[in-house]
């Protein structure tokens, strides 16, 4: 009974710790505070005022949502059927696109952090840090990084394109919604096609293929960079 | 067969209250989100590739195969997952609060690190496409993006 309270408390706490992160995010209106960010620093600092420690809220209810991540990936396959048209038309220019973004971001992610003195598990946990979350999170846990360090460098990245994409384009002078669509989705995920998604619902498709292309492309290149040595 | 199929779906939807036809569906569409798992986490054992990934390939290939009564299942339900796509990463980034010391030692790098691979993938991505694209306004606007990570 105890057991089941607490499942049911800590799922009702993500769910409102989440909640509380839309929130504010639809007041503040701004990238940085965005809800998966504040749901997961709400969590944790109930967690440490409780006093209850991370495998207390994984073995509570925890874990079911993390089971949950898994059917959400697929789901992602959605958004990519919905664009069969757009990426049957313009393969060519997309595929090569998405490889250019995949692999910059895949190579210079981990080298600058070892540059500046990252650990072996930071540096493998960054490699695959432009990918949507979920995959991130499994590409990481096949070469060796710590999938929560994944998930939390892709959040912030993804983050940060959202803020940088508008700004980075206007100065390259782009203003191509597939263009803007497609970059904002191969270098911030889902936090920057949710960016090119208010810009223009033809951005938000480019970017929601980009993901998915990305996602792929990404889970491919890692594990071979990294069976070069390269990290 | 045929016509106790069609008299099952001109009954089905009117025997049964709404909710329980829409209950109904996006329990269909979760179940073949987790049967395309299933089988993206069994081919991954042969693949360099993540089962859930694969999972996602296949939901594309099926969707792309199949326009019927399985496919709005799976819309029905995956909208769900992808309106709220972000809340089910809570629990990993929450793993976060156990490398603490590690990523205080290390902030400068980690912070460097995503600005500068942030920019150097968006302007790779930015200046490939628009090299390769053909400089035309673009086609009509269609839906569909993920809303977070």
């Amino acid at each position: 009974m105890d057991r089941l309270f607490l499942a049911a408390f800590y799922i009702l706490l993500s769910i409102a710790a989440f909640a509380f992160g839309k929130a504010v995010n639809r007041w503040v209106r701004h990238p940085a505070a965005n809800a998966p960010t504040i749901a997961i620093l709400v969590v944790i600092g109930v967690l440490l005022l409780s006093r209850q420690n991370y495998a207390a809220y994984m073995h509570h209810g925890g874990g079911v949502i993390a089971w949950l991540l898994g059917p959400a990936t697929v789901a992602l396959g959605i958004p990519l059927a919905r664009q069969t048209k757009t990426l049957t038309k313009e393969a060519w220019p997309i595929c090569a696109a998405v490889v250019a973004g995949a692999v910059s971001a895949a190579i210079s992610a981990p080298l600058i952090l070892r540059a500046l003195g990252g650990s072996h598990i930071l540096v493998l946990s960054m490699a695959p840090k432009a990918v949507t979350t979920p995959v991130a999170m499994q590409i990481t846990a096949r070469i060796g990084g710590v999938p929560a360090l994944a998930a939390v460098f892709a959040i912030v990245g993804g983050a940060i394109v959202a803020v940088i994409a508008e700004p980075v384009l206007s100065k390259l002078r782009i203003n191509d919604q597939r263009v803007f669509g497609l970059t904002a989705g191969v270098a911030g995920s889902g936090f920057g096609a949710a960016q090119a998604l208010s810009r223009s619902p033809q951005a938000g498709a480019y970017a929601a293929l980009a993901v998915g292309v990305n996602a792929i492309v990404t889970a491919i290149l890692v594990p071979i960079f990294w069976s070069w040595n390269l990290f | 067969m045929r016509l106790c199929l069609s008299a099952f779906r001109r009954a089905g939807p009117l025997s049964m209250p709404p909710f329980v036809t829409t209950a109904l569906r996006l329990a269909a569409g979760f179940v073949i989100l987790l049967v395309m798992l299933w089988l993206g986490n069994f081919a991954a054992k042969f693949l360099p590739l993540p089962g859930p990934l694969v999972g996602m390939v296949l939901l594309f290939l099926f969707l792309n195969l199949h326009k019927g009564p399985a496919a709005q299942a799976v819309f029905a339900c995956g909208e769900y997952f992808l309106k709220h796509y972000a809340f089910f990463f809570i629990p990993a980034g929450v793993g976060v609060m156990v490398y603490t010391h590690q990523l205080q030692s290390s902030l400068l790098g980690i912070v460097a690190s995503l600005v500068l691979s942030s920019l150097l993938s968006l302007v790779a991505t930015a200046v490939t496409m628009h090299l390769l694209i053909k400089r035309r306004p673009g086609a009509p606007a269609q839906k569909g993006a993920t809303s977070h990570g």
